[in-house]
């Protein structure tokens, strides 16, 4: 019996791909989310039941509501509330509301710090019990209104590769051709492909949904929308001060600095600060859209240089330099990783030095355990890279742990020294 | 570690993160292939639009199961496999239908391009004995149809099989041969499918 190669497969042509695929892709939340809530392995809150009796009941009222356009699967592991509106709808999620136009499709899932490692790498600031908020927009505008996240994480909106972070403020996210992101009040930081860029009150950003690998990440531009808060910084002070690292712009304002780069409050300096006082493995950051480039706070001379300053001061060496930037970057880095001998160290050392601008450190970890035979100049970047990585939001155990062994193999140089400081001060 | 291996580890990372566009990447990916075992395990069928469209929600829905244990590949060939299943158990309880036989455009050969009146021959004779071998197909029990489509048709190992279908080696084994010994006696009596099963018979 012969069959093999007798019964050639009929391919789907492209519309039923097509259709098949945004089906896929609209039911992709929910089908997430069933799956968290019946998944065996994972922790189940205590509030769970309750809160998911609440979510039904606000599927209720969503399946109930008046026949509108909004077709957006809105889903969450926490008490919801649908209103529909003449003109689209509002959903209250309790610490924010967001008024949805009809057409627009989202998602919504709280993510928690404690049992979600992916959130919890995403955002740089995840409090142990707390939980964030997600917005997967599929397609259309949505305008925010977010009560202060202080002390939580933050919510997200993410609109294909470009994540919206805010931790309290009034915008709206538009995804169509292209990603509009307007900011009325306050102030939110747009990251795209591992550059990022703070779009503050009375100023919108717009970007292609679709760009090629390595452009520019485009700079916010003013809006003739009124503002509550034309300073942009929530609370009246002056925005100014801005400088502009590796397509990141850096702010002076410390009420946001918390959002931005974790808890550290250090005026950074301006570019040409930054080009004298060094930091010699700079060279190729923008390249890549890393942000270790950013300004010296030792040039303020007002205040001691925090460990995080210093560590950002004080880069990572660049990866072999592949041609990209962000995933596309990332893929061929894995590629290279495939490989062997140097080619495949190069590789991973590419992976993790990119999963980390991607903001996925445990990923990045992974990738340097790969590289843990390495010897001399190799070894001390992979190292501080680790060091860069556990050190990034908070000195803690691990972080310490990192910057101990990194001392044990290197003395005598800048790192070490600030390696030595994370592992005996406390701060 | 394989390169394939790590793009699977960060792509399921994405999705879990809730990420839609990786969510489409995924389905991208595998999609043709989950297509393929669907239609042979299946034949051509009305329903295959809404059968892949199940296979990809029941992925992600156990996505945070996959452990990397196995390749992310043939764990979503087992989930896709599972839907296949459940959809011949119920269609058993159905009855068979024939959609196969009624609608030349969904069968497994309407493509074939052959040339000439001889050409024409062997497509029709083809065509004739898919519909027969999926006959003898549908009066077997979903898992022996199972084991022996991914096995003979698909092309896929015993252990490959076995590992898909969450069964033993042996237990593999002795499906696909029922299976197969249930079309040879089909074949005995039907010359067109005997045509069509033999090594040089049409394709």
């Amino acid at each position: 019996m012969n069959l093999r190669g007798k019964l050639p497969v009929e391919p789907l042509d492209e519309d039923r791909l097509v259709r098949i695929e945004r089906r896929v892709v609209a039911g992709y939340g929910d089908a997430m989310a069933r799956g968290q809530r019946t998944g065996a392995r994972w922790v189940v809150p205590a509030l769970a039941g309750a809160a998911v009796a609440a979510a039904l009941a606000a599927a209720l009222v969503w399946k109930l509501r008046p026949a509108r356009e909004v077709t957006g699967p809105a889903i969450a592991a926490a008490p919801m509330r649908f209103e529909a509106a003449a003109t689209g709808a509002r959903v209250d999620l309790g610490d924010a509301t967001l008024d949805v136009t009809p057409g627009a499709a989202f998602v919504v899932t709280r993510p928690t710090c404690d049992h979600d490692p992916a959130w919890a790498r995403a955002v740089e600031a995840c409090p142990t019990g707390t939980s964030g908020v997600l917005v997967a927009l599929d397609g259309g505008r949505v305008e925010f209104a977010v009560e202060s996240r202080k002390g939580r994480a933050p919510l997200v909106v993410r609109a294909g590769d470009v994540d919206v972070v805010v931790v309290g403020t009034h915008f709206s996210v538009e995804r169509g051709e292209a990603v509009t992101v307007a900011v009325t009040e306050g102030v939110v930081r747009v990251s795209r492909g591992g550059a990022e860029v703070r779009v503050a009150a009375g100023q919108q950003w717009s970007a292609p949904t679709q760009v090629a690998a390595g452009a520019p990440m485009p700079q916010p531009t003013a809006t003739a929308v009124a503002t509550a808060d034309p300073t942009g910084t929530g609370d009246g002070r002056d925005a100014a001060g801005e400088t502009i690292a590796s397509g990141r712009i850096e702010t002076t304002t410390s009420g946001v600095a918390p959002e931005l780069h974790g808890h550290d409050t250090v005026v950074p300096p301006t570019g040409a600060e930054r080009d004298r006082h060094g930091g010699s493995d700079h060279a190729g950051a923008s390249a890549h859209g890393d942000r270790d480039g950013a300004g010296s706070g030792s040039a303020t001379g007002a205040r001691p240089e925090s460990k995080q300053a210093a560590l950002r001061r004080m880069a990572v060496a660049p990866p072999k330099d592949v041609g990209a930037t962000g995933e596309d970057a990332l893929k061929l880095y894995i590629g290279m990783a495939g490989e062997t001998g140097e080619t495949r160290r190069q590789g991973f050392y590419g992976a993790a030095y990119t999963n980390r601008a991607l903001g996925r450190p445990v990923e990045a970890l992974r990738m340097l355990d790969a590289l843990k035979d390495s010897k001399g100049a190799e070894l001390d970047d992979v190292l501080w890279l680790r060091i860069q990585i556990l050190c990034r939001t908070q000195v803690d155990s691990k972080c310490r742990e990192a910057a101990h062994q990194y001392v044990q193999r290197f003395t005598g140089n800048d790192r070490a020294e600030l390696a030595n400081r994370i592992t005996n001060e406390i701060d | 570690v394989t390169a394939a291996y790590l793009e699977d580890v960060v792509l399921v990372d994405r999705c879990l993160s809730g990420e839609s566009a990786a969510a489409r990447e995924l389905f991208r990916r595998h999609r043709g292939r989950v297509h393929a075992s669907l239609y042979r395990v299946l034949g051509g069928n009305q329903d295959m639009d809404d059968l892949l469209q199940d296979a990809f929600l029941q992925v992600f829905q156990s996505l945070r199961g996959w452990r990397a244990e196995a390749s992310l590949a043939t764990w979503i060939d087992r989930v896709a496999v599972r839907v296949a299943y459940r959809y011949l158990s119920r269609r058993k309880q159905r009855g068979p239908t024939v959609e196969l036989i009624e609608d030349e455009s969904l069968s497994p050969v309407a493509d074939v391009q052959v040339g000439g009146p001889a050409g024409g021959a062997r497509h029709q004779l083809a065509r004739d004995g898919v519909r027969r071998l999926y006959d003898v197909l549908d009066g077997l029990s979903p898992s022996a149809r199972l084991a022996f489509t991914l096995h003979e048709i698909d092309g896929r190992s015993m252990a490959e099989v076995a590992e898909i279908v969450g069964a033993t080696v042996t237990a593999t084994k002795l499906r696909v041969w029922r299976a197969r010994r249930a079309v040879e006696a089909a074949a005995a009596a039907d010359p067109v499918l005997r045509e069509f099963v033999s090594d040089g018979g049409a394709s």
